[in-house]
């Protein structure tokens, strides 16, 4: 156990994030629990605690007497350096026990960014990067989340990788770690691996070797186990009503991002839109009722003393009880100074009119995700909003006393041209015009925010290569040169992070090497632009021999194997291929979930259906999947 | 509506939480509790409570006080078992009294402090042993300050820097105990409408100016906080 003293540990900015023994925080005795896990977050403190997956499993674990589920989150710059010149390994926040010491260490995987964080985190905890490098007398590594439906640029440092959602097969990977252990790991590591590598849902990258041409281009994965499948399935809850909730989360002394109680109304997303990749890795649409809601949150409060509940989901305004809900809600905590918020907004006047009765405080202005500039632009990625949607949202804002709007925007989407982007800057001044009219006052002020799109594996624009960073730096500047209000705000980001993230979003195995090159070059909380640092990645894919193009910029042919072919959201390739086809053609597809399949094939191939409850749950309908 | 005041500690656990992160942690606990409480009126209601310091981050308690205002009619008691079943590692509700509806704010009364400050004895550079730190004498070491009328100290604070005299805030002589080659340094320290001096300062002015044998590791408890008039000494349960 690491013992933190205090007479050094209050030199550290806010000691509060390493100490523990938070509210709702769960300890117990390792000699007396079977199976023991650390949940890693590969971010600080306060961003770790903010995520519902981690409190998710965290409490699903726990609840089980015979295992233990702790938290460790990378330390900030400062304690680094404290641990490493006094020799203290990284450790949980619960027991202080080193990582090392753990049956699993977890990370969760969600954002490409945060990777180097894991091997630094790793390094800290004396544990090698190479799954080959480890027996058992180490953790095994485990991961989940987003990123983990392209694993490969890290597949080689983790071994087990639980695909979708885990409730179930977590649990399943440590009942057969339990038994293995109790038998003595009769096959030793390899022999628990191609045994977890049977468990539906759960990818073991060991029993998979990728093959390459002799271009170098990639060729396939072959097998190396008969218990590995050649596709990996994700696994999904169906039953939303059932499942465990953690009804009493862990309540951080600091201020994290987001403190306060979380609801979690639906998993999945079907609006379809393209650039999206969460909207097909989660689907389809499953809803909670909002009885069960109610009831979730009257436990959360009780048991945290929160006094804010957040309304999450992929699109929270799409819950199809949400007005019911929120009705629910206020009445259920009407004397008890408890708030409800809404964190996404849909572009329509109903998203405000829910806004209005959950917002009694206007503390901040309203934001909207219009994500592109132009009617054909939103058509492409099949955003589905148009510009009478914005202006009808804006008006019921403004009418309703709000006098800031902030508006989300991609530039580097396909088929983007200057006539796009300069809808942006349209789009801004015809919302502040808006405001102007409605009030008669000038105070409105409109936010423009401008990210670069990233194309991800698992969706329609799986096969697209990034505009360059050049390219794009034009554009942010000649949409600079089109928004000259000092009521219009622009703030956009340096395009060399997106370039980055779109490398290891479409990333294969042989990039393992650059990760481990730029986290020995310094790189570390690559997410946060004050320590990002181009010239160090670039670097080390200099010293690597990796042309970062390659994976990025390149536009793939559709037949062309990818590396991720084997890790499957059950969205087929032949439907994504479809989209992008659409795509260019500035042609919508419906949402599926009043109307009728678009046989992305995911009901089909999980046996499962979308619930939704104003339809009155499962919703009986044919479905199939383009093959 | 009643005004009840409480004492509560900050423990070990919560040593590094800053004053707000710390009421922020006893309102989440009162919720907790579901005592209902008065609220500010306006868009932003906060719960009214009111605290008799704001306690550093890095400074444990032994007690702190907190005024609460509450719509319930119980007795005091029955505030403080339910407190206590929700009260997280660190934060034990320990005594509470009713109090008269029109109190002087907790905060304007409590003007004395008295601090224990523990670190290691530094001989020559580096930590002592027992016998070392055990073969000091203590008296003679903290004499000159103890004994000095007045001491100007220059205080620095990120707005301005001023002079001070240390003797009109340390109210009472330093006295040391010695265990396992670290000491305590108990120091009385007045919290006065001018200001008031840090005991981390106390520390590091006898270090630097009086020779006593300390170095920069030191770990701040608050032992009592009072009431001082005309040089009586009252517990805020007792004014």
């Amino acid at each position: 156990m690491v013992h933190l003293d205090p007479s050094w540990l209050q030199h550290v900015e806010k000691p509060a994030r390493y100490m523990g023994g938070e509210w709702n925080s769960v300890v117990k005795d390792h000699s007396e629990v079977d199976v023991t896990i650390c949940l890693g977050f590969p971010d600080v403190y306060e961003v770790g605690m903010s995520h519902l997956g981690i409190k998710i499993l965290y409490s699903i674990v726990n609840e089980r007497p015979d295992f233990a589920a702790e938290r460790v989150c990378a330390p900030w710059h400062d304690m680094e350096a404290e641990m490493r010149k006094r020799n203290i390994p990284l450790h949980s926040l619960e027991t202080k026990t080193p990582v090392r010491d753990f049956d699993f260490l977890g990370f969760t995987l969600q954002y490409e960014m945060s990777y180097t964080n894991i091997l630094n985190m790793l390094d800290l905890g004396g544990i090698p990067f190479y799954s080959k490098d480890r027996d058992l007398s180490y953790p095994l590594l485990i991961a989940g989340g987003p990123c983990a439906y392209n694993m490969e640029p890290i597949a080689d440092f983790f071994d087990i990788v639980n695909l979708g959602e885990a409730e179930e097969s977590m649990i399943e990977v440590m009942d057969l770690y339990k038994a293995e252990k109790a038998a003595g790991f009769p096959d030793g590591k390899e022999g628990f691996l191609r045994k977890a590598a049977l468990i539906p849902g759960t990818y073991v990258p060991a029993l998979y070797e990728p093959e390459y041409t002799e271009a170098g281009d990639f060729k396939g994965m072959k097998i190396l186990a008969p218990e590995a499948p050649a596709v990996v399935e994700k696994r999904i809850i169906e039953d939303m009503e059932q499942v465990h909730y953690p009804t009493k989360p862990v309540v951080p002394y600091l201020d994290v991002v987001h403190d306060r109680a979380v609801l979690e109304l639906f998993r999945g997303c079907t609006r379809g839109c393209r650039f999206c990749q969460a909207g097909m890795l989660y689907r389809p649409v499953r809803e909670r009722t909002p009885e069960r809601l109610v009831q979730l949150a009257k436990e959360i409060i009780a048991n945290t003393g929160y006094n804010e509940i957040s309304l999450m989901s992929l699109s929270s305004a799409d819950y199809s009880k949400l007005p019911e809900l929120v009705d629910m809600l206020m009445e259920e905590f009407k004397d008890k100074q408890v708030s409800v918020s809404l964190p996404s907004l849909r572009i329509d006047a109903f998203s405000i009119d829910i806004a209005k009765k959950v917002q009694q405080v206007r503390k901040s202005g309203l934001t909207f995700a219009p994500e592109a500039g132009s009617q054909r632009m939103r058509d492409v990625i099949n955003k589905g909003v148009s510009e009478e949607d914005l202006i009808a949202a804006c008006t019921n804002a403004f009418k309703s006393g709000w006098n800031t709007v902030k508006l989300y925007f991609m530039m580097g989407l396909p088929t983007e041209t200057d006539e796009d982007v300069a809808g942006i800057a349209d789009l801004a001044y015809k919302v502040l015009d808006l405001h102007r009219e409605i009030t008669g006052k000038r105070n409105g002020k409109v936010t423009v925010s401008v990210s670069f799109f990233v194309p991800k594996s698992h969706s329609p624009y799986q096969w697209y290569g990034q505009q360059s960073v050049e390219e794009i730096h034009r554009k942010q500047q000649y949409l600079k040169t089109l928004i000259n209000n000092r009521n219009i705000s622009y703030h956009y980001h340096d395009g060399a992070t997106g370039y980055m993230e779109a490398v290891f979003a479409r990333g294969d195995r042989r990039l393992a090497k650059t990760l481990v090159e730029a986290w020995k070059l310094g790189c570390k909380f690559d997410g946060w632009t004050e320590f990002f640092s181009l010239d160090r990645w670039l670097e080390a894919f200099k010293n690597t021999g990796i042309d970062p193009d390659y994976y990025a910029r390149r536009d793939r042919d559709f037949d062309e194997p990818l590396p991720w072919d084997h890790l499957d959201d059950t969205v087929t390739k032949k439907y994504l291929k479809m989209e992008w086809d659409r795509a260019v053609k500035a042609e919508l597809t419906q949402d599926c979930r009043r109307l009728p399949c678009n046989g992305c094939n995911v009901c089909p191939a999980l046996d499962t259906a979308i619930i939704d409850y104003k339809e009155g749950g499962r919703v009986e309908k044919n479905t199939f999947g383009f093959k | 509506m009643k005004k009840i005041r409480l004492a509560l500690n900050k423990g070990e656990q919560l040593r590094f939480l800053s004053h707000l992160d710390y009421a922020q942690a006893v309102e989440r606990m009162i919720r907790r509790a579901e005592i209902k409480m008065a609220y500010s009126e306006g868009f932003n209601p906060h719960m009214k409570i009111s605290f008799s310091s704001a306690l550093a981050l890095g400074i444990t308690a032994a007690v702190e006080y907190v005024d609460m205002d509450i719509l319930e009619d119980v007795p005091v008691e029955n505030i403080i078992d339910r407190l206590k079943r929700v009260a997280p590692p660190g934060l034990e509700p320990l005594d509470g009294h009713d109090m008269p509806d029109k109190v002087k704010k907790l905060m304007a009364i409590c003007n004395y402090a008295v601090y224990e400050v523990n670190g290691p004895v530094i001989i020559d550079g580096k930590a002592a042993t027992a016998e070392e730190a055990e073969a000091i004498d203590w008296t003679a070491v903290l004499k000159e300050f103890n004994e000095a009328e007045s001491i100007e100290y220059e205080k620095v604070t990120p707005k301005k820097r001023r002079m001070i005299d240390v003797k009109h805030f340390v109210k009472e002589p330093v006295t040391a105990t010695v265990k396992d080659g670290r000491v305590t340094l108990r120091m009385a320290i007045g919290i006065y409408p001018e200001g008031t001096m840090k005991p981390g300062e106390v520390w590091r002015l006898g270090m630097e100016s009086y020779g006593w044998p300390l170095d920069e590791s030191y770990a701040i408890h608050r032992k009592a906080i009072m009431i001082e008039t005309d040089g009586v000494l009252k517990t805020p349960f007792e004014v």
